[in-house]
């Protein structure tokens, strides 16, 4: 809906003559903030924490991480040490998260103490059915059923090919919600996922349905909401997260993940 | 405040021992009949005076004698009568017109003393002459009164192309838009590029920044009062203008002679009229255009009877269709428009007490519909918002003496409000919001006196009690600190709910310190009971209102101001600085994020905080003479306030434009040749740009900075306007106007995006809107 609203208004602010230049600006560089995104998953990396720092304005990789931090997990009286493993992250292995079961995460960075928490979601099962593929454009409709439990109100829906985390076959700029609130559903979901000519037979698709945390939802929400801001009139943002100080950027949430795969015929 | 009432009081028993008769009636132009309102009436041998009310009304009291009247206004020859009174007299004036050049016609209806502007009690007042806004520099051919009140200090424009109007840095929901006591809502045309305001069918115009008298409520900011012409009651006239993206016509004349007239006034656009000639069937079946229609009459029953009708009608349309191929075609409509009548009723229930009674109706619609066909498919997405008022105003004036000019009054205003609503249709599967329709009633009752307590201090103070009733049906919600809802309770028809009321003080002081120069100082609360959720910041017809409710608390302003006027070489130049101190609660934000465009429960999108604004303006006229015109110069600063916006710290408001600067010159070549220019300077607004980058899953992300802590690029602009008149006789005169709007082209920043560079996606670029680059345009204009 926010694409409609934009595009009124720039049907108004265009009905006349208008156009658009470059301009040179001389923009302040915001001092520097820490960004940390922390998961937990049921995935064989069960604890992943990435610990970096925001960068120029026209940097877009080479960010500064943080390796000295030291970052604990609590739950039920129990305290995890999660150690490093260089280039910002954090990960521990062989934790099984419990659903509804709250985790908090202490993040301490030059003396200071940065906390979260997040409640783990229910369980999902994900099934392939048959694709359908049109190699001429070309693209693929996929086809999942998905079998959600009680307490699953948020999916994110990513996909890859011949389970490579290839980014390119993310659809990670506009990850797919669905929003249900039922008990025990089975959903059948189709996608439709162009290929850029790189789809051939024999190729795997992998279909990841992540049922995740209203705190991941409401962040990744806000993330996009906020890459949404074209017109320079509308209010800019920073998407916040559940950091317990607001000058943290990113968040800390949980997810279980499912996963189908599919050859394309 | 007890000693002070017991003061009045005792004051007011002296003038009313002294009192003996009374000299009343109306102050009109001998060649239109039009009456003058605010003329000052003096009586030398008594060393006093007073003025005309907005009607044109007076009323003065003396002992019994002969006295000598005295008017001497501006642009009419000076008027002296001797009037012998042993009993109360009725006495209409009739001004006979200087003779001029250009404007030798113009009806002279918002004359002042020219010392008035030091006597008055009113601090922080900006009255426009018609007369000058026909000579101020205009776009395409349009005069327009609320750009020019934008070059006055202390207010300007939102945006380019935009009649939303900051006012000592209060927001555009903030300013009570009145047109003949109707409340316009969205005063825009063509997005906002004209005002729907005709200037062919005005009168007068006074804006208060400050200190509002207690007769006016329902804002926080300002008040901007327009007056319609009533019509020429003694011979036919007409007047117009075809120009290149409009024409206009007004007639007016007497209903009756001396006893009503009226007046007509229609605006057209017809850019559609040459699309429809176009061999391209997508710019052949777009239609743009608007319109606008005012009326006016007014009738004189009696002496002490006289009915007023008035009313405002317009409306803008966009839509365009197109067929990409004969599968796929799309459709657009936008429209827009308000509706205002005003019917008022002025009775005399004696020479001392004067009424008015006042019907008023307004209403202001938007709607869109978009439609798309791709074969089978088939989307179609409806929205509309809205707002209407129907009123009921019960005002007195009464004489008391000349000293104590009493006003008291009473009105209720029904208000009904339709937020966003919209319903999208994708193959028959229906989305839309669950908005519903809002009721308040708004009541309110007024008292003030208009003091003068010796030949150098008058007063003006008041009290206005207000108040918001919220009616059924409606749900009444139950909200969180962070505008959730947590409970709701339905309402039937009619039932009231929810009430919120208010006392807003109102004082105004002039001190004249000598016979050149005075002091005024005011202090004003003023209160509203309704928001405007804007979708950008400098307003568009999408904007809607909204009531205020458990969350949306009403919006408060307290405002002090302090000024100093001087008149030098005998009133010829007016100057003046005046500094203020607003402060304003429950002023409403949006949330990082918010999404508006519907209404459901759109306090979950806004946020609610405090603002405060202060300022010098400095102002300085040069009022007669071959050469006028105006400088004014505004230092500003406005903040907000809110709890969950930049860590609860103050940060700018998008309006803090640190300086902001007009110039206005007007020559007069000879009596037939005329050239004006006008030039614009104001700091860019505050905003928010990005001022880093971050990842999150390897992906990169803008980092902004804190709210509002960047600044657009500075505006500027210069507009030159030529006249010249081609003939002149007693019957019929025309005049060519010649005007460029933005003569040096400057590239002003409308708004500015920022996206990553085509060929080096690595590299963010801003890029800037503009709308406006140079428009010459030319005009015709005629009367007769």
């Amino acid at each position: 809906m926010r694409k409609i609203i934009i595009y009124i208004t720039l049907i108004f602010t265009t009905i006349f003559i208008s156009c658009e230049n470059e301009i040179d600006l001389d923009l302040d560089q915001s001092a520097q903030r820490l960004v940390i995104q922390g998961n937990v998953s049921n995935n064989d990396t069960s604890v992943a924490v990435l610990i970096t720092k925001t960068g120029g304005l026209n940097q877009e990789s080479d960010y500064e991480t943080v390796n000295t931090a030291e970052v604990r997990l609590k739950y039920d009286g129990i305290t995890l040490d999660i150690p490093s493993t260089g280039s910002g992250n954090y990960n521990y292995v062989g934790l099984i998260p419990e659903l509804g079961k709250e985790y908090n995460l202490e993040v301490m960075i030059d003396g200071k103490t940065y906390k979260a928490n997040t409640t783990f979601p229910s369980e999902i099962e994900a099934n392939a059915l048959t694709p359908e593929v049109d190699f001429v454009d070309p693209f693929v409709e996929l086809q999942n059923s998905i079998k959600c439990k009680k307490g699953s109100n948020y999916l994110w829906y990513l996909s890859g090919k011949n389970g490579v985390p290839d980014p390119n076959y993310y659809l990670y700029v506009s990850p797919y919600f669905i929003e249900n609130d039922g008990d025990s559903v089975i959903k059948t979901t189709s996608f439709y996922i162009s290929f850029d000519g790189n789809l051939s037979v024999g190729d795997t698709i992998t279909s990841f349905y992540r049922n995740i945390d209203a705190v991941t939802y409401d962040y990744f929400s806000e993330l996009i909401e906020a890459s949404y801001q074209d017109i320079g009139n509308l209010n800019p943002f920073n998407a916040k997260g559940n950091f317990d100080d607001v000058s943290v950027l990113g968040y800390f949430g949980s997810y279980y993940q499912s996963e189908a795969e599919t050859v394309i015929k | 405040m007890k000693h002070f009432l017991v003061l009045s009081m005792v004051l007011w028993a002296q003038a009313l021992y002294c009192q003996n008769f009374t000299i009343s009636g109306f102050l009109s132009d001998s060649l239109s009949g039009e009456k003058v309102l605010y003329g000052a009436i003096g009586i030398g041998e008594l060393n006093t005076g007073t003025s005309t009310n907005e009607y044109g009304y007076y009323s003065i009291s003396v002992p019994k004698g002969s006295y000598h009247i005295l008017v001497n206004l501006p642009g009419f020859e000076v008027k002296r009568q001797l009037v012998k009174v042993d009993q109360n007299v009725k006495l209409n004036i009739d001004l006979k017109q200087q003779a001029e050049s250009l404007d030798v016609v113009e009806i002279k209806t918002n004359s002042k003393e020219t010392d008035q502007n030091l006597k008055k009690a009113e601090a922080g007042v900006i009255e426009l002459d018609v007369q000058e806004l026909n000579k101020v520099p205009v776009i395409m051919g349009e005069k327009d009164v609320i750009k020019t009140l934008s070059l006055m200090p202390g207010v300007s424009l939102a945006g380019e192309g935009s009649t939303g109007l900051y006012v000592r840095g209060g927001g555009i929901d903030q300013n009570l838009l009145l047109l003949d006591e109707a409340p316009v809502y969205n005063p825009s045309h063509v997005l906002g590029f004209l005002s729907v305001f005709n200037s062919d069918a005005l009168k007068d115009m006074k804006v208060y920044k400050a200190g509002a008298p207690a007769r006016y409520g329902g804002r926080s900011s300002s008040v901007i009062d327009i007056r319609m012409k009533e019509g020429n009651n003694k011979s036919f006239h007409g007047k117009g203008g075809i120009g290149l993206i409009a024409s206009r016509l007004s007639l007016e004349g007497p209903i009756k002679k001396d006893k009503g007239s009226f007046i007509i006034s229609g605006r057209r656009s017809y850019l559609d009229l040459f699309t429809r000639l176009s061999p391209d069937p997508l710019i052949r079946q777009t239609r743009l255009y608007f319109y606008d229609l005012n009326f006016k009459a007014n009738y004189t029953i009696n002496q002490r009877n006289k009915l007023f009708v008035s009313g405002y009608l317009g409306n803008d349309a966009f839509g365009f269709k197109d067929e990409y191929d004969p599968g796929f075609t799309t459709k657009q409509k936008i429209l827009w428009g308000n509706k205002t009548s005003t019917i008022r009723w002025n009775h005399l229930f004696s020479n001392k007490l004067f009424s008015n009674t006042t019907l008023i109706f307004s209403d202001f619609k938007f709607g869109a519909s978009f439609e798309d066909k791709y074969d089978d498919f088939v989307s179609e997405l409806d929205y509309s918002n809205g707002i209407r008022n129907y009123s009921l105003k019960q005002d007195f004036t009464y004489y008391l003496n000349n000293n104590n000019k009493l006003r008291f009054g009473t009105e209720i205003n029904n208000q009904i409000f339709s937020p966003g609503v919209y319903k999208y249709v994708e193959n028959n599967v229906v989305e839309q919001s669950n908005t519903e329709q809002k009721q308040g009633l708004e009541a309110s009752v007024y008292l003030l006196n208009e003091q003068k307590i010796n030949d150098r201090l008058n007063l003006n103070y008041g009290l206005r009690v207000s108040s918001m009733n919220l009616y059924g049906p409606s749900n009444h919600y139950d909200f969180d600190d962070n505008g959730s809802i947590i409970d709701s309770t339905r309402y039937r028809k009619g039932v009231f709910f929810k009430s919120f009321f208010g006392l807003e003080p109102r004082f105004n002081s002039s001190y004249r310190l000598n016979k050149v120069s005075s002091i005024k100082a005011s202090y004003a609360r003023m209160m509203q009971y309704l928001h405007q959720v804007s979708h950008i910041s400098s307003g568009t017809p999408l904007d809607y209102w909204l009531p205020v409710s458990n969350f949306l608390k009403p919006g408060i302003s307290d405002q002090v101001s302090l000024g100093y006027h001087r008149n030098f070489a005998k009133n010829k130049y007016e100057f003046s600085v005046e500094t203020y101190y607003k402060e304003m609660q429950n002023v409403v934000d949006y949330k990082d994020g918010a999404f508006t465009f519907a209404a459901d429960s759109i306090e979950g999108e806004l946020t609610i905080g405090r603002g405060r604004a202060y300022g010098a303006e400095v102002f300085l006229k040069k009022r007669t003479g071959k050469f006028t015109g105006w400088i004014s110069y505004s230092l500003m600063r406005s903040e907000r306030k809110f709890d969950d916006i930049n860590k609860g710290q103050w940060y700018l408001a998008r309006q803090s434009r640190t300086h902001d600067i007009s110039a206005v010159e007007i020559y007069e070549i000879t009596k037939k040749h005329r050239i004006s220019l006008s030039w614009v300077y104001n700091t860019g607004d505050a905003v928010t740009f990005p001022s880093g980058s971050y990842q999150i899953d390897g992906i990169t992300y803008r980092l902004y900075s804190e709210r509002n802590a960047s600044r657009m690029p500075a505006y500027h602009r210069l507009d030159v306007s030529f006249d010249y008149q081609v003939k002149k006789t007693e019957k019929f005169e025309s005049s060519w106007n010649f005007s460029v709007y933005n003569v040096y082209n400057q590239m002003n920043a409308y708004a500015i995006n920022f996206r990553n560079d085509y060929y080096n996606p690595g590299e963010i670029k801003a890029y800037k809107l503009t709308l406006l680059p140079i428009i010459p345009s030319v005009t015709y204009n005629f009367k007769f």
